[in-house]
């Protein structure tokens, strides 16, 4: 097979699983909605709703959600020991990652689909515009964040106090392209859009992506060792 | 002739001491050492003296500008630091040896140590011309986050376990590989933080001597302590060898 066949053949394992049992989806949908209820309530209270809030509190939901995702996605290769049985399998280490991230990359987009208009309604944002390019924002911040994720997910899937060192590990790491995604959200927020900084700031997300893509390529090949 | 067995043990024996000494036991080599931290002394001392003494008090900020002389070369030093540290993780990922690993965690956390010094002459320096210590320019706000990516790195080192120097590595290139878009960012997205002042030659010639002096030193004293926590990293990689052997030879500590 393929690299890309058998990437395929991993993520349709994952995804069906997941439409089998719902439990990551729903999780990951009510714990965002939650914290953008919070946040929305904690920063602002309905008065004084600054397009740079709604888009802070828009990515970070997405990342937290993420986050949960990805724990709850390794937990269950772990309990039923999947990562050793798709590392023993002749599926290339490259394909086992890109399909992990691009599993964790789709359940992140639903729950982003459902959550955006809901951000749009609290904070009263202009959506209608510019939702092709927060779109396409979104789909590269969590691109890059989910690749991240599954990388040190996997390699840490069986470590000593793994579920803190994940966190360390993930949050600075994809710090920059948090910040890339929340100033050109903000941007897009803003009501009048400056083209050209919406622009930049996603080229500066395929940048980072690109350079995450190959880094994470590189090394996990080289480091899962069963 | 055939090389006896005591003759053997002798040449570990000295092997052994070498290494626990602190290398190599020739005398010019040992001489090197303690010069070089003589000479880091004297740049320093020189330095300090030409900073205030020789150069110029610069016109709007006065005497607070004098935090240059020492956040600049930290910064520098800090960059060069991580350079070799993120060379040195990928040459462990790809060669698994660990003397590169050692040079690795020895360099990025003297990163470490020279991005604090950064950090907090910073937001001194700031407070006195911006008048805010902080300000969320993307220069600044991405030298935070490269200073949080090292402490995880030293974090995963220390409370990682087995396996923990392979993962750390990996947070070292993820960290690194981000560097050229943060350093080229301040060119797109203009903030607060002085662009290259002295790349572009807008620096009166005592200050850049000062300057110059000053980064000698600091690149002294960065050669010394990665010198001394090198041989600190060998001689634990030794002692760990030893108590191994030590349990298989039987001679368990009671």
């Amino acid at each position: 097979m393929r690299p890309f066949t058998q990437a395929a053949t991993i993520l349709r394992k994952d995804l069906l699983t997941e439409l089998r049992s719902g439990e990551l989806f729903a999780s990951m949908l009510l714990f965002a909605l939650l914290l953008v209820l919070l946040f929305s309530f904690s920063f602002t209270r309905g008065e004084d709703s600054s397009p740079e809030s709604a888009a802070g509190i828009l990515w970070i939901s997405m990342t937290f959600a993420g986050t949960l995702g990805l724990s709850r996605a390794f937990d269950r290769e772990r309990e039923a020991d999947g990562l050793r049985a798709m590392l023993l399998s002749p599926a290339s280490r490259g394909a086992i990652l890109i399909a992990k991230a691009v599993g964790i990359l789709v359940f992140m987009l639903i729950t982003a689909i459902l959550i955006v208009p809901l951000v749009a309604l609290l904070f009263q944002v202009p959506l209608v515009d510019s939702i092709a390019r927060l779109g396409i924002l979104l789909f590269l911040g969590m691109l890059g964040f989910s690749l991240l994720g599954a990388f040190f997910g996997a390699l840490m899937a069986k470590g000593r106090s793994r579920d803190l060192l994940f966190l360390i590990c993930l949050y600075p790491l994809s710090y920059p392209l948090l910040i890339a995604g929340v100033l050109g959200t903000a941007e897009l927020f803003s009501g009048e859009p400056v083209r050209a900084r919406v622009e930049l700031f996603t080229s500066i997300l395929v940048a980072f992506d690109a350079l995450i893509a190959v880094a994470a390529l590189w090394m996990f090949e080289r480091l899962v060792v069963e | 002739m055939t090389a006896s067995p005591i003759d053997h043990e002798n040449k570990m024996d000295q092997e052994e001491r070498s290494i626990l000494s602190g290398g190599n036991s020739l005398p010019k080599a040992r001489l090197l050492f303690p010069a070089t931290v003589l000479t880091a002394f004297l740049l320093i001392g020189l330095g300090i003296y030409l900073v205030f003494y020789i150069a110029p008090t610069e016109a709007v900020m006065g005497l607070v500008q004098k935090i240059f002389y020492i956040h600049v070369p930290a910064a520098w030093v800090m960059f060069l630091a991580l350079l070799i540290g993120a060379g040195a993780s990928v040459a462990f990922i790809a060669t698994r040896r660990d003397g590169a690993d050692r040079l690795a965690h020895s360099s990025l956390e003297l990163a470490t140590l020279f991005g604090l010094m950064v950090l907090i002459t910073g937001p001194l320096w700031g407070y006195k011309t911006w008048g805010t210590p902080w300000e969320w320019d993307v220069r600044l706000t991405t030298f935070l986050v490269l200073e949080l990516v090292l402490l995880a790195y030293l974090l995963v080192r220390a409370f990682g376990g087995p396996g923990a120097r392979l993962l750390a590595a990996a947070i070292a290139i993820f960290g690194t590989v981000q560097l050229p878009i943060v350093y080229f960012s301040v060119d797109l997205w203009r903030g607060q933080h002085p662009t290259r002042v002295v790349s572009e030659g807008g620096l009166h010639p005592d200050m850049l001597l000062a300057l110059i002096v000053c980064l000698a030193g600091f690149l002294l004293v960065f050669l010394v302590f990665l010198t001394a926590r090198l041989a600190i990293g060998r001689a634990e990689a030794r002692l760990d060898e030893l108590y191994l052997l030590a349990e298989d030879s039987g001679l368990e500590e009671t």
